[in-house]
Order: C-alpha cells, then sequence, then structure tokens
C-alpha cells in the first residue's frame, strides 16, 4: 500500500489530461453558442444569412444540440469526473497518456457529428444525428478514459467512498449503456415504427438526466459543501435523490409524443414520469439548500455563485417539468416554446452553471495560477443567470401562450405562430449573452494557458537550448 | 468489492425499468405489427413509397425539416389538429411502420405534415412553396430552400422545359431564363405528396368527433359527412385548400362563400357539374379563373356528399341544408346536354335561394 498522493501532484498527474478536456469543451461551449445563436435567429428572421444549405435551420439547430450535449458538457464533465475521481481516492490520475489520446479522439467525433449534420448525414432520431462512424468514435473514446477513471478509484488511498464518487460512479456507467442501447435500437438496428422513436426519447432523456445529471450533481455536491465550509449533513437524503432519480428519468422524454401516433399506454408512463422528476429534485434540493447560508461573506466567491445558480435552474427545472406533464396531457404545452423553456433551463441552467463552476474551480489548481481576469468571471456569472432566467420566464410563459392559441382552431396557424415570436426573439437575446459569457472564458482561458506556457513551457525549452547556444557561441 | 456490485447491478435495475416500461414491452406488444389489407381498394396498408419519395425521406431528413415541422395527429380531444384541417383522423403507430426512422416532430413552427398527400396533391404547389414560402402567405416564417433549384438560361427560340418550375407573374424571373427544381426538390415534393394518413384505415372506431361534442357518449361518424370530407380532399382541396379558404387571387374561398350560404342547392350543383368560367365574386373579391367540369368523375351521391359536408361545415362558418343524391339526379338531367362551362351571368339568373326546400 502506498501513501495517498497530495493534491499538489494528483493535481500534476490531471494537468495536461484533464485540461486538454476543459480546453476542448470550452472549445464547443463557444461554437454550439454560435450555433444556437444563429438558429435562434432563424427562427424570426427566416432569411438570415442567406440561403445556403449547410445553414438552413434544421441543420444549425441539430448541430449545436450534438455541440452542446457531445462537445462541451459530456468533455467538461469527463474531466471534472477524473479529477473529482482522483482527488477524492487521494492517488494520481491512472492512465494520463491514454486520456489526452482518448480526448483527442472525442473531439474528433464531436467535430464529425457537428459537421456531419451541417452537410446532411443527421440520422433523423432527434439527439442522436451524429453520423454513426461519429458515434462509434465517441463510445471508443468513452470506453478508454471511463476505463482511467474507474482504475483511479480501485485505487483509492482513501477509505470509504463519498456522495461525489458514487454520482460520478452513476455517471460513469449510465453513460456506456444508455448510449449503446438508444443507438443500437433507433440507428444501428431500429425497431419498427414507432418505437424507434420511443428507444429514442428514452435514450435522449436518460442521456440528458442520468449522464449530465448526475455529473451536475456531483459537481454541486463537491462544490458547495467545499465553498461553504459546510458538509453534506444527510448522506441519506443525498442517496435517495441519486435512486429515485436513477428510477424516473427515462420515463419523461416520451410525453413530448403524448396522442400522436404513439398508442397512449406509451406516452402516458412520460408525463407522469415528467410529473415524478418533482421528486428527485426536491430531495437533492432539500439536501443541498443547508449549504447555501453557510460560509463567511467572504466566501461568496463567482465560484459558489455558479453553483447556486446551477441549483436555482435545477429548482427551476423541476417545476417546469411538473406544468410540462400536466401541460403536455391537457395539450396545452406540447409542440410548443414551452419544452424549450425546459430543456433550457436543465441543460445551460443546471449542467451548464455547474460545469462552469466546476471549470472555474478545476483550472486554477491543475495549473496552479489565478485567472488572468476575475472581472470576466463575475461577468460571465451574471450573463450566464440572466439568459438562463431570461429562457425560464420568456419561453414558459410565450410556450403557454403558443399552446392556448394552437388549440384554438379558429385563430389561423400564421397568427399562432406570429403572437409566439416575441418570446423567440426574447430567447435570441439570451442566446446571445450566454455566448458572450462563454467568450469571457474562452479569452480568459486562452490569457491563463499563454501564461502557463510562459512560465512552464519557456523554461524547459529555453534549459534544452541552453547547450546548443553555448556550442554555436564556442 | 460486492458493494460496487451492487451499485453497479441496482443502478442497471433502476435505469432498465424505464427501458423494460418504455422500450422492451411496447417491442412486445406492438413490435410484431404488419402491413394490413384495407377491404376499401384491396391494397396493403402503409403503403410502400415510390424510388422517388424513398430519396425525398432522405432530403427531408438532411435538412432537419422536422425540427419545425410534427408528422403527427392527435385527436380531437387532445388538440385541434383534425380542426385545423390538417388531417381526417389521428395518427395510429402503424401509419408509421415503414418508417426508418419515424420523424415525428416535437415542436410546430409550421403546419403538420403527417396527411400533407391528402390536403395538397400538386406537386408544382408545393415547389413553389418550397422556392418562395412567401409567395402565397406573405408571413410565413419558413425559410427559402431556393439551393433546391436551378436557374438556367433559355437558349434563344427554345421553350422552357416541362419540368421548369410555373411561378406566379410577380415573382417570374426576367424572359429567357428558366428557374428547374433539382432532382433533390422533385424527391422532396414525391415524399410530401406520400406522406397521407389512409382515412379509410381505422385500428379501432373513428375518434373522429363533430365539432362541439363531447366525448361521451360517443356519436356515430357519419357515413356522409365522412364521404364528403373523402371527396373534398381528393377532388376540391387541391385548389379551394383544405381549409376551404381558396388562394387569395387565384381560386376562391368556399368558407363563408355567399355563393354556398343560402342559395340553394341549384347552383353550387350545376357548377360541380359542368365547371365554371368568367369573372365571379366571392366574399367581395372578383376571381377570374376556370373550375374543371367533374360530370363523368363523380357519382350524384359523392357530389351531394361533397356539397353536404362543405355547406354544413360549421368551422368554415357555412350553414347551408343538406343536399341529397336526388337533387343531384335531377339537376343533372336537366343539365344532360350542357357541353360547355357555366358563367357566372348564367348562373345569378337562377332565381335566389331557387331549390330552397322549406
Amino acid at each position: 500500500m502506498t501513501t495517498p498522493a497530495t493534491a499538489a501532484e494528483i493535481d500534476r498527474s490531471c494537468r495536461w489530461p484533464v485540461g486538454s478536456l476543459v480546453l476542448g469543451a470550452v472549445f464547443w461551449l463557444v461554437m454550439a453558442g454560435g450555433l444556437a445563436l444563429l438558429a435562434a435567429i432563424k427562427l424570426h428572421a427566416p432569411e438570415f444569412p442567406g440561403d445556403s444549405v449547410w445553414l438552413t435551420y434544421g441543420r444549425v439547430q441539430a448541430a449545436a444540440g450534438q455541440a452542446f450535449m457531445f462537445g462541451f458538457a459530456s468533455l467538461a464533465g469527463l474531466g471534472t469526473a477524473a479529477w473529482l475521481t482522483a482527488r477524492l481516492s487521494e492517488t494520481r490520475l491512472v492512465g494520463g497518456r491514454g486520456f489526452f489520446l482518448a480526448g483527442g479522439f472525442w473531439n474528433l467525433g464531436v467535430m464529425f457529428a457537428v459537421l456531419g449534420v451541417l452537410l446532411g448525414h443527421s440520422t433523423g432520431v432527434e439527439g442522436f444525428e451524429a453520423p454513426g462512424p461519429a458515434a462509434v468514435l465517441l463510445l471508443a473514446s468513452y470506453l478508454v478514459m471511463a476505463a482511467g477513471v474507474l482504475l483511479t478509484f480501485l485505487r483509492r488511498q482513501a477509505r470509504g467512498t463519498t456522495i461525489v464518487q458514487e454520482y460520478v460512479l452513476g455517471a460513469l456507467l449510465s453513460f456506456p449503456w444508455v448510449f449503446m442501447a438508444a443507438e443500437m435500437m433507433a440507428v444501428w438496428m431500429p425497431l419498427r415504427g414507432v418505437l424507434q422513436t420511443a428507444a429514442g426519447a428514452w435514450g435522449w432523456r436518460s442521456l440528458l438526466l442520468l449522464w449530465l445529471g448526475f455529473l451536475g450533481l456531483a459537481s454541486l455536491y463537491h462544490l458547495l459543501p467545499g465553498q461553504t465550509a459546510t458538509p453534506v449533513r444527510r448522506p441519506s437524503l443525498a442517496r435517495a435523490g441519486f435512486w429515485t432519480l436513477a428510477l424516473v428519468a427515462g420515463f419523461s422524454g416520451i410525453h413530448r409524443y403524448h396522442g400522436g401516433a404513439m398508442p397512449g399506454w406509451m406516452t402516458r408512463q412520460g408525463w407522469v414520469g415528467a410529473v415524478l422528476l418533482a421528486l428527485p429534485v426536491a430531495i437533492v434540493a432539500a439536501s443541498l439548500s443547508p449549504m447555501l447560508s453557510g460560509g463567511s461573506r467572504g466566501s461568496r466567491t463567482p465560484v459558489r455563485r455558479f453553483a447556486t445558480g446551477a441549483l436555482a435552474a435545477l429548482v427551476l427545472f423541476g417545476g417546469l417539468s411538473v406544468v410540462d406533464g400536466l401541460g403536455t396531457r391537457s395539450g396545452v404545452t406540447q409542440f410548443t416554446l414551452f419544452a424549450a423553456a425546459v430543456d433550457q433551463v436543465y441543460l445551460y441552467g443546471f449542467v451548464g452553471l455547474a460545469l462552469l463552476g466546476m471549470i472555474y474551480d478545476m483550472i486554477p489548481r491543475l495549473l496552479d495560477l489565478e485567472w488572468p481576469a476575475p472581472g470576466w468571471v463575475r461577468a460571465h456569472r451574471l450573463l450566464a443567470w440572466s439568459a438562463v432566467g431570461l429562457w425560464g420566464v420568456a419561453h414558459a410563459v410565450g410556450g403557454w401562450a403558443q399552446g392556448s392559441l394552437l388549440k384554438d382552431p379558429s385563430i389561423p396557424f400564421e397568427v399562432v405562430v406570429h403572437r409566439s415570436l416575441p418570446y423567440a426573439r426574447a430567447g435570441s437575446i439570451a442566446h446571445g449573452l450566454y455566448l458572450l459569457g462563454s467568450l469571457a472564458l474562452a479569452a480568459n482561458l486562452i490569457r491563463m494557458l499563454g501564461r502557463a506556457i510562459r512560465i512552464r513551457v519557456f523554461p524547459v525549452v529555453g534549459a534544452w537550448l541552453k547547450p546548443l547556444q553555448r556550442e554555436e557561441r564556442a | 468489492m460486492s458493494r460496487g456490485i451492487l451499485f453497479s447491478g441496482g443502478l442497471l435495475l433502476a435505469m432498465g425499468l424505464s427501458w423494460c416500461c418504455l422500450v422492451l414491452t411496447p417491442h412486445l406488444r406492438i413490435g410484431s405489427e404488419g402491413t394490413v389489407r384495407l377491404e376499401e381498394t384491396g391494397l396493403e396498408y402503409p403503403l410502400g413509397r415510390s424510388g422517388d419519395a424513398v430519396k425525398g425521406a432522405a432530403v427531408y431528413r438532411a435538412h432537419g425539416c422536422f425540427h419545425c415541422h410534427t408528422q403527427q395527429l392527435r385527436s380531437t380531444a387532445r388538440g385541434a389538429d383534425l380542426r385545423r384541417g390538417w388531417g381526417s383522423r389521428p395518427s395510429l403507430p402503424r401509419d408509421c411502420l415503414r418508417e426508418t426512422p419515424p420523424m415525428l416532430g416535437q415542436r410546430r413552427w409550421g403546419p403538420d405534415l403527417a396527411d400533407l398527400g391528402g390536403r395538397q396533391t400538386n406537386a408544382q404547389r408545393l415547389l413553389l412553396r418550397l422556392y418562395d414560402p412567401r409567395w402565397d402567405s406573405a408571413r410565413s416564417i419558413m425559410p427559402a430552400y431556393s439551393h433546391l433549384f436551378t436557374l438556367r438560361k433559355l437558349e434563344s427560340g427554345r421553350t422552357q422545359a416541362a419540368e421548369t418550375l410555373v411561378l406566379p407573374p410577380d415573382l417570374a424571373p426576367p424572359g429567357g431564363v428558366e428557374i428547374r427544381p433539382r432532382p433533390e426538390a422533385w424527391a422532396l415534393a414525391a415524399y410530401l405528396l406520400s406522406l397521407r394518413l389512409e382515412p379509410a384505415f381505422f385500428e379501432e372506431e373513428p375518434k373522429m368527433l363533430p365539432e362541439g361534442a363531447s366525448r361521451w357518449p360517443r356519436p356515430k361518424p357519419d357515413p356522409v359527412l365522412a364521404q364528403g370530407r373523402r371527396v373534398y380532399g381528393t377532388y376540391c382541396a387541391a385548389c379551394h385548400e383544405s381549409n376551404g379558404q381558396g388562394l387569395p387571387g387565384k381560386f376562391p374561398p368556399l368558407a363563408g362563400s355567399d355563393w354556398i350560404n343560402g342559395r340553394g342547392h341549384e347552383r353550387v350543383v350545376r357548377i360541380v357539374l359542368d365547371g365554371l368560367q368568367g369573372p365571379i365574386t366571392v366574399r367581395g373579391q372578383v376571381y377570374d379563373n376556370v373550375m374543371l367540369p367533374w360530370r363523368d368523375q363523380l357519382s350524384d351521391e359523392d357530389i351531394a356528399a361533397v356539397l353536404t359536408f362543405v355547406g354544413g361545415h360549421k368551422p368554415w362558418g357555412n350553414s347551408a341544408p343538406p343536399v341529397t343524391p336526388d337533387q343531384v339526379r335531377a339537376v343533372r338531367a336537366e343539365t344532360r346536354d350542357r357541353a360547355t362551362y357555366w358563367t357566372p351571368e348564367e348562373l345569378l339568373a337562377i332565381p335566389d335561394g331557387a331549390g330552397l326546400t322549406p
């Protein structure tokens, strides 16, 4: 049995493997933001920016989704999983080089997915639009990285496991099985008829709520106690949240197809699931909320505010999900902006803010440097908060209004669309704000990397070159 | 270690529960569904697509059309889909049997397309909409897919090719140039026209409810109205549109038309039998176009059914009494020797409200 590694040693073992994942994640965050903004604008200004095959709404919208899910959220999540596991197991990250390489291939896979969709090779299954080879590449590189994290966990020096580790392991175990099952039954060897759509909807919802949900919650269970110096008082509550989420998550996506081609006994489970989602959300919120008031005034750091925002977005998501479930049953929220509100508050709000908090917390430790522009971090937090708030309000209100108009056949369809466009415009503004924040992070990260290279790489290269220079002089 | 196995096994079971309920059970229950032979037509439903339409489905998928258009109609109890004229019955699992993947869609920024082939039979009209969605509805937010078309210079002395897109005068390109749909555009149009929810096929009792009726007790669907709706979808909707609004400046509306409401059946039966030519004023608008005769295509029962359906369709604001096959038969016999279109003047000479049963 070796002695536990120190925090500094662990951070050094994670520096390039995790750092490269985060770099990729931030790149895709900006790309996804740009694509999503373009799609949002195209909705109310259809001829913007001119008629081009690659930039039709359906393609850009899907590409933005792929870039955010598999580019930003999954990469940042994998980085978070690796670093948290190494830190909490008090052991160095296993297979750093494999991680580095697999991360590169994952980025390549996301590139294939995004370009594939833009070039018209979408599979047509919502959420799993990435063409076949891209999906295989993602899965293969995932297995390498997940193996690294699992091996690190198995070599743990610390006794027992924490809540955070359980959430990370839950995420790592859920991804391959959900991803494979969904790809298999919806894309590679499709089932018949509407069953493909059911498999796709189940898979996409499970990826969102389990893979990203567990990672987001792991981040919150790490950040909030650490930032406020308040321990998780009732771990059993956190565990209850974990297991109820695992049970309910997969049910809740299929309600978007309620009343249509799918039999009612299938989709009914969907809206019941969407309503029941409030249960894990409430449990998790109850177990995390005591930490919100903890800590001194000085501990109200931007990182903590990202985490608080993520928790608020999660609670808002729980509420919206209940309304969405009941509203779908009565046919109001179906096919409207309301669904966008639920998804955006969850994905950009909860998952996005939690993982951004982790990035802001993790990167300075990995590089052993401070953020060069702390003002930009605060600005990013404000921009992201207001974007999520704007989505939550404008799209939820707009979606409800749109649904009520859609239900009334005496109002022509065009009028329904036009009365909903102001809310869509507000959504575009939110996308703009979110992108601006992402750009602040990207610029900050680039400056920080520049400094890291000056401090850490130049002296090393200089030391190599010194003998050569001496020879030249001689 | 045993704790680890317990944890992973438990997680797999917990996540697997929703999979069992939403994917496995449905697969066991409806996964082996096959096509059904329809007594009315003798064909297997759902029909297979033509090669062109199969290619068109790939174009639809590549462009991500399902991000704005759904392909699932809900029953009247769940939404206004049917009352908006998007189809004659709700979608059923069997409708998607041949789709890989079914592109059901989750958002509605454009109208539902599940039964587009049932309300639109004209490929040129669809192509026009793809070329410039605002040609007939100025407020449409659909982007123009002009990259599906090529602009070609006509060699001097040559006439336009048969597949040239026919544009209304205000959109027509300058002389000497023609606009040709690319093969992808034709394929997409073929696919769109193949989207059809066969009204004759119901897995269970039809869920169509007359407007305003409560869900229970369930009334029997009126066979005459169903026949009228079917005839309308096949013969009339191409010009007068499925919503009965016609096309501004081209084809007059039937909804709220002063030629249908309160004027008896004599004039409209004559129009349907032998067509109409010349400027006609409907709802204050003048239309100068030609309507084709249907004397040889439609039976007395068909004409009576479609006029009963159109005349009594409350969502369109119509309230004319039903027309019987006997009334149509009488007019048909009376006008047996007429071989030309009617003109509006001739029709107006028939007294107001003639034939109106007291």
